[in-house]
């Protein structure tokens, strides 16, 4: 083997290790955000939900004031709500208006979500493609197509 | 694969023969590129550092803060908070129970305090964290020494220095002095390397130099009030440094002991030229001495404040040796102040000997001693007079 087809792979594996693999790890991070801020609107509308069917007028709690250190809070009246709408934003709601609102930012989520999906599916595609070329010009051969299970 | 690397002084006194020696180019030992790229590392191993040492400092300002408002909050019954739901919604309401606090100490345990007790809790936290925040930067200084040797190396390398390793020949043991080894380019730094020698025992005979000049004026300085008398305790030069100074303290005080004043004092002007003559790096001490000498025509005390700053470059020797200085004045004060010279110098006696190691043998500076030029003339006049043939103390011996 001569010594430029070497030369070839290991730019291509340097791109592939200083650009690919990273943006990867980025969007994958990104996505992972995107479903922790589902998992908490969800909650949250359950647990309003909770609230209502329970006619609970109020509630004591336990606030972390830092550093794990809590302290006892009462809430005498429960109805009114104040939603994180994004970007630093609350809005005063109460349950039903809550219960509007939440599905909406739920959906949204869920757009995000999906996008983030696709980016990250296009930069495995590419990983991939860059694997294949590195494979032909070391001439390794072929692996034998695996079946794999779909779920 | 690090030798030793020795700050050398180049031989003043042409002491040190050289024997055969191998060159090395120090390009040979430490390749550039691993110089390099060790120098990388430790920087990002040092920014690592950097960083949690930022992060403990948070930690730290963040606990300080904790105990402010836990400090504060009992001062109202109830406090009007938004209680939060969740981690995107709130609830207005109050904070009650203003005193109770729910502390978790790890591992799911949660203890209910008071707002002391809790304060009580941050503030060990808060040392806790000190000591960490601490240790990480020690880490950081250390690796920043690294760095810095690292740096230094790869200037060297540019610079061609080149490692030289000599023999040692019995005689000279420790006192012998690593060359410096420039390369072509004749580069005049002054750092050799040494192979075989370690760095201490330059150190030590540096000390060992010092030692000896400071023996010799504290022995003139008896010599000087001593003519008539017998000297039956010369200063010892022999086993340790520390005790030698000793012996120096106790000789001056039996010396002293056994005069009267006006011989005192005039001798003692006498020494303090003597030791004008020979001490020149040490003003301060100088100064001193002569105020005290002067002052004691006077019959006046001075303590002698001044012996500690005398510069020095020995570390513990430095400290014993300012004490024994300190310690000689002062029985000169005693003894001139009342004229009962044996009750207080008899009384320093005893500790004296208890940490003396030698045992009684007399040992005297060696006429000709290599170290200054300038003090030779000044101790073979004053040695030579008195005891010309007592046997060279071993320590001298080894230095040569």
């Amino acid at each position: 083997m001569d010594g430029y087809v070497p030369e070839e792979v290991r730019k291509c594996e340097e791109f592939m290790d200083r650009k690919m693999k990273p943006s990867l790890v980025r969007a994958t991070n990104e996505r992972n955000k995107l479903f922790e801020q589902q998992k908490i609107f969800s909650d949250l509308r359950k647990n309003i939900e909770n609230l209502q069917k329970n006619s609970i007028t109020n509630l004591r709690t336990m606030v972390n004031i830092g550093s794990e250190v809590y302290m006892q809070a009462e809430v005498p009246d429960t109805q009114r709500i104040f939603v994180d709408i994004g970007y630093g934003f609350h809005v005063e709601f109460t349950w039903d208006e809550a219960l509007n609102y939440i599905p909406l930012r739920e959906e949204l989520l869920a757009r995000q979500i999906e996008e983030c999906t696709r980016r990250i599916v296009r930069i495995k595609a590419d990983i991939k493609r860059i694997h294949e070329g590195i494979r032909q010009l070391l001439q390794i051969p072929q692996e034998p197509y695996v079946e794999e299970r779909v779920f | 694969m690090e030798s030793r690397r020795v700050r050398g002084e180049s031989n003043t006194d042409g002491m040190a023969e050289r024997a055969r020696g191998t060159v090395t180019s120090l390009a040979s030992m430490f390749p550039a590129e691993e110089v390099r790229k060790a120098a990388e590392r430790v920087e990002e191993a040092i920014a690592e550092k950097r960083k949690e040492v930022e992060r403990f400092r948070e930690f730290i300002s963040d606990n300080s803060n904790l105990v402010n408002l836990v400090q504060k909050l009992p001062e109202e019954l109830h406090h009007d908070v938004m209680v939060p739901f969740g981690k995107a919604a709130f609830f207005p309401g109050r904070l009650i129970h203003t005193n109770e606090f729910m502390v978790l100490l790890g591992e799911g345990y949660f203890v209910e305090r008071t707002s002391k007790q809790t304060v009580e809790i941050l503030k060990r936290r808060g040392k806790y964290l000190e000591s960490n925040a601490n240790a990480a930067k020690a880490v950081v200084e250390d690796l920043k020494a690294e760095a810095s040797f690292f740096g230094s190396t790869a200037s060297e390398l540019a610079e061609d220095l080149v490692e030289i390793r000599e023999e040692l020949s019995d005689e000279e043991s420790d006192a012998s002095v690593p060359e410096s080894g420039p390369h072509e380019q004749g580069s005049n730094s002054y750092e050799g390397y040494k192979g075989k020698v370690p760095n201490q025992d330059e150190e030590y005979a540096r000390i060992m130099a010092r030692l000896d000049e400071l023996e010799k004026e504290e022995l003139a300085a008896e010599r000087a009030d001593d003519y008539d008398e017998e000297d039956t305790i010369p200063a010892d030069s022999d086993i340790f440094p520390e005790k030698s100074s000793f012996s120096d303290e106790k000789s001056t005080d039996s010396m002293y002991s056994g005069q009267n004043l006006a011989v005192q004092s005039k001798d003692r002007h006498a020494s303090t030229e003597e030791i004008l003559g020979k001490r020149q790096e040490d003003p301060h001490f100088l100064e001193q001495l002569n105020d005290s000498m002067e002052q004691l025509d006077g019959l006046k005390v001075q303590s002698p404040q001044k012996g500690d700053k005398s510069s020095m470059e020995i570390q513990k020797s430095k400290h014993d040796m300012n004490t024994s200085r300190i310690a000689e004045v002062d029985p000169v004060h005693s003894a001139v102040k009342e004229s009962r010279q044996v009750p207080p110098l008899q009384s320093s006696k005893p500790s004296h000997d208890s940490l003396k190691a030698f045992t009684g043998s007399i040992i005297e500076h060696p006429v000709n001693l290599p170290m200054k030029p300038g003090q030779q003339s000044g101790t073979s006049s004053q040695a030579s007079g008195s005891e010309p043939t007592k046997p060279v103390s071993r320590f001298k011996m080894r230095k040569r």
